[in-house]
């Protein structure tokens, strides 16, 4: 029977604020994209998810059992990539994959094992004993991916792993969460929607800490359908027309200038587009007025 | 203007300024009240009163200001004369005979100086002690490695394509680390000067420095605050020269390199000072050398000549012009090679190296467990290691520095040798006769008395009779108190059924005291503490990994496990070491009677409810202490728990426990009930 993780009626509250609210959705193995704007509640789902904080209520299930109850059980099932870098620049890479082993609680035989096998997984093997102080952003982002395989856990969850990455290094890292998936639940946090769709097999939306959608990328383009258009002129109409519409988006195509808006319903004038939608319209269509995606 | 404003006004320079000024206060404290208990115990070991011996010593600074330095002088001069007299008839000529004259020379300048006596002991203090020496090239180093980042950082590239961003920032630079450096001694330095002011008394500036006898020797017609300023000034020029110099080699060379050179010019240098006397042939290295300016004192207390081609040039003059070429050198270089040249490229041979040492260690130092894992962060990552090494270091310097010095009389000694141990009807029967032996000899004295005068004998005989019955007395009277407590405690070895032995109590007594010798061993601990356990949580701060750790299964417990593992280890060893310490010299300078003895044999543990031996009690007092000590290094995990960086946490500690300790130390007594070093030393007697 294939694993399963399942957040049922989720919330958290900061103060009067709430960060997350009654969120559900259940977890299969394979990628599940999680998209939202800065403060939608993406890292608060997280910190739920990996025990760092106390949830004001819901429940978080793993196999039917619930994550808290499970502790240090649970925590051996998680491998977490945080947002923010968080690696001890004074440690080479190979003395960390050893201390995040040791916090695994892996025997030594199989974290040098395994350290070895993820270097070079993450091709990071010809720089293991260089001081992390002088990774480039993505080598240190390589070396927690590689940290949070250690283990081999059934769940991955990893925030934004691929943030300030050059485009080559982007791609090889999202191959490198494709391949994992295979046989194990990874949910992917990302600001890049173009790391979700070509990977994803499920997507998340979350704005105001509440769920707006949980489908397939093929089912959010369905969805969005009709609601996605355009409107063609020189630039200076296309500006005009921004002020009306500031969360379009101004592209430039042969014909000319375009404004590509998302909207339900179109306004009036404006041309549906049915051809080569994006998981960035989707974001465009459920997230707009969001920082991010304003 | 504004760079020297950036860098001299930062909140983060001036912590540091004022936290090298405590904890200099702090040592320098403890070292002040050490010496006074010291000379204090000197003087009552000789069964004489503090203030007869003290009386002595004026005695023979009074000799000293009328007779001895004016006989000095007179016996320089001829001294002189007569070498040069038989210099000249074995034909000697060149430096021994230039030498001569010289010497006569310079000594003749002092004719009809004024001496006046005063209080020496502070001027003596801040000149004797030398840690003040290297903690206050702690700031000018410090500010220079800001500087080294600074210029490694996109800020760095930034300054330098800016107008003013070369050679004109570089200068201020160098103007800022002068003026770090100089109120680091002014701070510092300084401050010693005034503690001691304030704990000895008025050091009596404007009297001149050969009022000191220690200062016999100094040719220059100088005051006393002449010296101090000279001393501070050369100080201050020896700090921005080795500043300067470590700039210069780490912007230059790859950082391993930088410090092995660095580290080698500073070692040879100070070897070389210390190493060769003033009157070697090879005195040059010793005066020519920036630790003689650091030093400073030296040019004060002794009198040499350096030989310049058969000519003598006084070694003042050759260190002073030594460090001038040294500072313009210094100066110009980094001008040149900071200021105006392209960043260097450092050693990519070196860096390989770095990383050869890291496999090296990776695979050959067994640290694959969580334990272990935290003790590379704490030891290696954190350099506790290099902390715990100064801590030995300024341990050994303690053990040095610190005397024990029990009271001694013989005839109590004689009477512990024959009497120690358990106290027997027959050992108190024994004691009777003798005290009962001594109040018939008394007796005996006084009626002698009685019959001296009414024979009307010579006072003479009269004064020796007078003398023996005095000393029957105070022998009667120390008989007395050993009968009495040898009765005491076996009374109370009949009533309670535990044992208490008559031993001789009062290195015991002195070692459970309060004394400044603990208290310096306390304040190293502290210290200790406050640099090793302030990282232990805010490392990890610094790096965000708090929800990476926890998100593991060992990064809850296992982790704070591991972290309370080490604390409990190091503190162990730190506090068994530094206490132990003080503790030794019971064993070298004196000796604690009768380890074996049951505790309640001292007036001290007679309420303990449980039997044990002196030696346990021993062991069992630095437990406690230990206990104590973790209780404060709990106390800074706490601060390191909720602080950024570990910069941060340190300074936190040290605001929170060290600088009310080290201003209860100097004397505060409303900051006595925050005071950690007491605390830790734990006074019991």
């Amino acid at each position: 029977m294939a694993n399963k993780l399942e957040i049922i009626q989720l919330s958290k509250q900061y103060g009067d604020f709430w960060a997350l609210s009654n969120v559900s959705f259940t977890l299969e193995p394979g990628v599940t994209g999680l998209l939202g704007a800065n403060g939608a509640g993406k890292s608060t789902l997280m910190k739920l998810m990996t025990d760092h904080m106390p949830r004001t209520s819901g429940q978080i299930l793993w196999n039917g059992t619930d994550i808290v109850k499970l502790g240090r059980k649970w925590r051996e099932l998680v491998g977490y990539t945080p947002q923010l870098q968080g690696v001890y620049d004074d440690f080479t890479a190979k003395r960390f994959l050893y201390y995040m082993g040791a916090l695994k609680g892996m025997k030594r035989k199989d974290i040098k094992e395994q350290t070895e096998q993820m270097l070079e997984a993450v091709n990071l093997s010809h720089a293991a004993h260089k001081k992390i102080g002088t990774y480039s952003g993505g080598m240190r982002q390589r070396v927690l991916l590689a940290s949070s395989m250690l283990g081999r856990p059934q769940v991955l969850i990893l925030d934004e792993p691929t943030a300030g990455l050059d485009p080559e290094e982007r791609i090889r890292i999202r191959n490198d969460i494709a391949e994992l998936a295979q046989d194990r639940i990874v949910l992917l946090a990302t600001h890049v929607v173009s790391d979700i769709a070509c990977i994803a097999k499920n997507v998340l939306l979350i704005r105001g800490g509440k769920l707006i959608a949980f489908d397939t990328p093929q089912g959010m383009l369905a969805n969005a359908e009709g609601k996605i258009g355009e409107f063609s002129g020189t630039y200076g109409e296309i500006r005009l027309l921004q002020e009306q519409y500031p969360n379009g988006e101004i592209a430039q195509r042969r014909s000319g200038f375009v404004l590509r808006v998302a909207a339900d319903p179109l306004p009036e004038g404006c041309v549906p587009v049915y051809d080569n939608l994006t998981l960035e319209d989707v974001c465009h269509l459920y997230l707009k007025g969001d920082r991010q995606y304003g | 203007m504004a760079e020297l404003a950036r860098l001299l006004l930062s909140p983060k320079r001036l912590v540091i300024l004022i936290m090298a000024a405590v904890i200099n206060l702090a040592l320098f404290s403890g070292y002040c009240r050490d010496k006074q208990e010291q000379s204090i115990a000197k003087y009552s070991t000789g069964m004489q009163s503090a203030a007869s011996a003290k009386s002595r010593e004026n005695q023979k600074l009074q000799q000293y200001l009328e007779k001895d330095y004016p006989d000095y002088l007179k016996y320089v001069e001829e001294q002189a004369a007569a070498q040069s007299i038989l210099s000249g008839l074995t034909k000697q000529s060149g430096f021994i005979d230039r030498n001569l004259k010289k010497t006569a020379a310079d000594y003749s300048r002092l004719e009809g100086i004024t001496l006046t006596a005063g209080e020496s002991r502070g001027t003596l203090a801040v000149a004797d002690y030398p840690i003040t020496d290297y903690l206050l090239l702690i700031a000018p180093i410090l500010l220079v490695l800001e500087l080294l980042a600074d210029a490694d950082s996109a800020a760095g590239d930034l300054t330098r394509s800016t107008r003013q961003g070369r050679v004109p920032l570089c200068a201020w630079r160098i103007a800022a680390v002068a003026l770090n450096a100089a109120a680091s001694v002014l701070l510092l330095y300084g401050g010693n000067i005034l503690y001691t002011c304030i704990f000895y008394g008025d050091p009596g500036l404007t009297r001149a420095l050969q009022s000191i006898p220690e200062y016999q020797v100094c040719v220059h017609r100088i005051t006393v605050g002449g010296y101090l300023l000279a001393a501070g000034c050369l100080k201050t020029l020896a700090a921005v020269i080795l500043a300067l110099l470590i700039w210069l080699v780490l912007s230059r060379f790859h950082v391993i390199l930088g410090w092995l050179i660095s580290g080698i010019w500073i070692g040879a240098s100070f070897l070389l000072f210390r190493l060769i006397v003033p009157t070697a042939g090879v005195n040059h290295l010793k005066f020519l050398n920036v630790f003689a300016a650091l030093d400073a004192d030296i040019f004060f207390t002794q009198y040499c000549n350096l030989n310049w081609f058969g000519y003598p040039a006084g070694f003042l003059l050759n260190t002073l012009v030594f460090c001038i070429i040294l500072l313009t050198v210094a100066v110009l270089l980094c001008l040149l090679r900071i200021g105006h040249a392209y960043p260097a490229k450092t050693g990519e041979k070196l860096a390989d190296l770095s990383d050869r040492l890291h496999r090296f260690l990776t695979r050959h130092l067994p640290v694959h467990s969580l334990f272990g894992m935290e003790g590379w962060k704490l030891m290696i990552a954190q350099k506790g290691l290099f902390v715990l090494l100064a801590a030995g270091v300024m341990g050994f310097s303690l053990w040095k520095e610190i005397h024990v010095y029990v009271p001694v009389n013989s005839d109590t000694e004689r009477f512990y040798s024959q009497y120690s141990g358990e106290v027997t009807k027959e050992n108190i029967e024994r004691t009777a006769y003798i005290v009962i032996g001594e109040m018939k000899s008394l007796k005996n004295a006084k009626v002698a008395l009685a019959k001296a005068y009414l024979r009307k004998a010579a006072p003479r005989d009269i004064d020796r009779i007078k003398q023996g019955i005095m000393k029957s007395e105070s022998e009667l009277y120390l008989y007395k108190n050993l009968l009495n407590t040898m009765l005491m405690l076996a009374k109370y070895t009949r009533e309670t059924g535990r044992p208490a032995w008559f031993i001789q109590q009062n290195a015991y007594m002195i070692f459970f005291q309060d004394s400044a010798a603990e208290h310096r061993c306390s304040m190293v601990l502290l210290l200790w503490m406050i640099f090793t356990f302030s990282g232990i949580a805010a490392y990890d701060n610094r790096y965000d990994t708090a929800m990476l750790l926890r998100s593991t299964r060992n990064g809850r417990a296992g982790l704070l496990t591991a972290k309370a593992g080490w604390i409990l280890l190091l503190t162990l060893i730190a506090s068994f070491g530094l206490h132990g310490v003080y503790l030794a010299h019971f064993f070298t300078d004196a000796e604690f009677a009768m380890l074996d003895a049951p505790a309640q044999s001292l007036a001290l543990f007679r309420d303990l409810p449980f039997s044990v031996s002196m030696r346990g009690i021993l062991i069992g007092y630095l437990f406690v202490r230990y206990l104590i000590a973790l209780v404060i290094a709990a106390g800074i995990y706490a601060v390191s728990r909720f602080s950024r960086t570990p910069e941060k946490a340190r300074m936190t500690a040290m605001v929170i426990f060290l600088l009310p300790s080290a201003l209860a130390e100097s004397g505060i007594e409303q900051l006595q009930m925050l005071n950690c070093v007491g605390l830790l030393s734990f006074p019991i007697a």
